[in-house]
């Protein structure tokens, strides 16, 4: 009795790109798989807002240990996570009142920052399609910039790519739209290596196992010849675990367990499911989930 | 995955016109019936003479079992998987999630206890914990061994039910499984160690191991496999690790401690994982109400999703006064799926909100709608002018603090 033949046939690897010494993408396999010489190893970015607001959980503010963004953001580049990204939650009024501020914040501040960086919007379009292009021509350095979606991209991509930042395109949880628009975005003038897919999953309890299957359909196609759809993933989990109750509320029975622990494991729990998944960029909330998940070893 | 009774009636001499097309001699009327027989078993495959070797060889592996089901106590089975992933069909029985714990052990009762206890609910659904991974011997063993059955979990391993193939490489596996296959026993478990700091070897034996059972339906690995993880794992370790392995093929997952926190997180995880992606979790699609509504309190209106329904309702719920939730029947689309299928129309709202009769019901005249479907704003205002169309928040946590504003 003997069993031959298991390994995983592909026809492509993820596209590759890089950014400053990074690698995005490239895997040959899911991530902790050594066939097909695959060196696919998904990268873990922490996400920081440039301001914290009421949405921001206290218990995050409370790991970091302090509300000031540049202490923050120079805790981060100080600990082992792979990329900072900054959320520019910020309204119209603000960018146009405080264009100096943000541009010195960016053009000074940032340009300090060794760790590639991830530039993203205030996820409303119509703040963001004057704020994306102000990211894009004032970031200190080829960044990823977050996310143009069906609405913002023929406004976005042409001023991405003029300043080669990598762009994150996001399609609401289904393959075929994801597909759809990477191929419109290459018609406006995308590099197809500067792409990355952003399935716009739900966190944990609230509909992770959507995003977590278009994530392995998406791995799948592309293993298999399709090369629309061959761009690295990133999913911006940090975000959506912390839209959970259980992980921001303490008004759960003693059977949810200590408070504290569960908002860090609620967050590390998706994390992990989705770097498994294949994932190749996976954006944190939580500072005190790097090294647990820096421990994988994927 | 059997084959169909068109693949088997290509082999067959009907198909290809051939001598003895139709014979009778397997007591069916013509070819076509004989092979839609054999494709539900009804029928064996040697009552026909003319059945080709590649027949044989393809059916013999056709009709092999891809993982088996074991059932570990009256209402729990594991096993039994027969895709690599959840979106080729679905998973079928989820991770059985054990505690381990040792006769020896002072605080036996008190832990036993606490673990049986547990339980919480999520999406209507209550959650607990499986089985107890009892360690020991002699006569305390014996007695914890009743102990944990009284309390109504399964216990691990348990010789009468079935035996423990172990290993950490596939080799290892594969001898130790076939060594019990030599010995005629049926129900076999693959057991493994995932070690600190090794996740990924562990993943990548339980991938390897998957894939032989389901796409080679390689015997020694159609079994189900069971994972301790490392007592030196902390509890995040823990927590990536049980995530990882819930996703990636372990049927049964040890654990070396107890934490709530764990627990509730993991068995969130596994509820999400083993979802059949096929149905989409429905609610009943009616007027809900929470903390005694009364003719003033606020109207919401939502889809039958059930994440929708109790992201939504879980917010309500919270709140010191009573709401009303309308739940329109949509096929259980999350919203904007919903909207784009046509299943969230203006006339469905309208005839859904018509016929629940809410005018007669309440004094406010207002209806928040989902905050994603803004755009339907007008659109609905036309269909319902008795009412006054609110636009609501994009996700239900915000709901709380919407409500107390408006």
């Amino acid at each position: 009795m003997d069993v031959t033949d298991l390994n995983f046939d592909i026809k492509q690897k993820i596209r590759e790109t890089n950014l400053g010494n990074l690698t995005i993408g490239g895997g040959s396999s899911f991530p902790f798989l050594k066939e097909n010489n695959n060196v696919a190893k998904p990268l873990f970015a922490i996400e920081i807002p440039y301001v914290f607001d009421k949405s921001y959980p206290e218990v995050l503010k409370s790991a970091w240990g302090s509300g000031n963004l540049k202490d923050i953001i120079t805790k981060a580049e100080s600990s082992s996570v792979d990329m900072i990204s900054i959320k520019f939650n910020i309204t119209l009024e603000y960018l146009e009142k405080e264009q100096k501020t943000l541009k010195l914040f960016l053009t000074e501040f940032l340009k300090s920052v060794k760790k590639p960086l991830i530039l993203r919007g205030a996820n409303n379009n119509e703040v963001d399609l004057k704020l994306i292009p102000f990211l894009c021509e004032n970031a200190p350095k080829e960044s990823i910039i977050a996310f143009a979606d069906e609405n913002t991209y023929e406004q976005i991509v042409p001023i991405a790519s003029k300043y080669n930042h990598i762009l994150v395109l996001r399609s609401p949880i289904d393959i075929n739209l994801a597909k759809e628009f990477n191929i419109l975005s290459i018609d406006k003038g995308m590099m197809p290596e500067r792409i990355l897919i952003d399935p716009d999953m739900g966190g944990l309890g609230y509909g992770l196992e959507y995003g977590y299957s278009i994530i392995e359909k998406i791995k799948c196609s592309a293993f298999d010849g399709d090369n629309m759809l061959n761009m690295p993933i990133i999913a911006f989990i940090g975000e959506e675990s912390y839209k959970a109750k259980e992980a921001k509320s303490n008004a759960f029975d003693k059977c949810w367990g200590c408070y504290d622990l569960r908002s860090t494991l609620w967050e590390l729990s998706s994390a992990s499911a989705i770097a498994t998944a294949g994932a190749d960029i996976v954006v944190l909330w939580n500072p005190l989930n790097i090294d647990a998940l820096g421990a994988m070893q994927l | 995955m059997s084959l169909t009774g068109l693949q088997i009636f290509k082999y067959l001499p009907a198909a290809k016109k051939a001598e003895n097309s139709n014979c009778k001699k397997c007591g069916c009327p013509t070819c076509m019936a004989y092979a839609l027989k054999l494709a539900k078993q009804q029928i064996g495959i040697d009552k026909c003479p003319f059945v080709p070797e590649a027949l044989i060889f393809e059916f013999g592996e056709a009709s092999k079992i891809q993982q088996h089901q074991i059932q570990l106590s009256d209402n729990l089975v594991t096993g039994g998987e027969n895709v690599m992933y959840r979106h080729d069909k679905t998973f079928v029985n989820r991770t059985v999630f054990a505690i381990e714990l040792d006769s020896n052990d002072v605080d036996f009762d008190e832990k036993l206890q606490r673990i049986a206890s547990y339980k919480i609910e999520r999406i209507g659904e209550l959650l607990s914990v499986d089985a107890i991974y009892l360690r020991g011997e002699g006569s305390s063993y014996d007695l914890a061994f009743d102990k944990v059955l009284k309390s109504g979990l399964a216990v691990l391993p348990n010789p009468k039910i079935f035996k423990l193939a172990s290993g950490s490489t596939f080799d290892e596996l594969k001898s130790a499984s076939m060594d019990l296959i030599k010995k005629e026993e049926k129900n076999i478990v693959l057991e493994t160690f995932c070690k600190k700091g090794l996740l990924d070897k562990t993943l990548e034996l339980l991938t390897v191991v998957r894939r032989a059972a389901i796409n080679k339906r390689y015997e020694p690995m159609t079994y189900p496999v069971l994972v301790h993880l490392d007592s030196n794992m902390n509890i995040n370790e823990a927590c990536v690790a049980g995530s990882a392995l819930i996703c990636r093929y372990a049927n049964i997952l040890v654990l070396k401690d107890f934490d709530e926190a764990l627990i509730s997180t993991l068995l969130t995880l596994r509820q999400n994982i083993y979802t059949n992606p096929q149905k989409p979790l429905q609610v009943e699609a009616k007027v809900y109400e929470f903390n005694e509504p009364n003719e003033n309190s606020p109207i919401l209106l939502t889809t039958n999703f059930a994440l929708t329904y109790f992201a939504v309702a879980g917010e309500l719920d919270s709140l010191p006064f009573g709401s009303y939730l309308v739940v329109i029947p949509s096929d259980g689309m999350s919203v904007l799926t919903a909207w784009s299928a046509d299943k969230f129309t203006a006339e469905l709202v309208a005839k859904t909100v018509e016929q629940y009769n809410l005018l007669n019901k309440v004094k406010t005249r207002k209806i928040i709608i989902p905050g994603l479907l803004s755009h339907m704003q007008e659109e609905l205002q036309e269909a319902m002018s008795e009412w006054e169309i609110v636009v609501g928040t994009i996700e239900a946590c915000q709901i709380p603090e919407f409500l107390c504003k408006n």
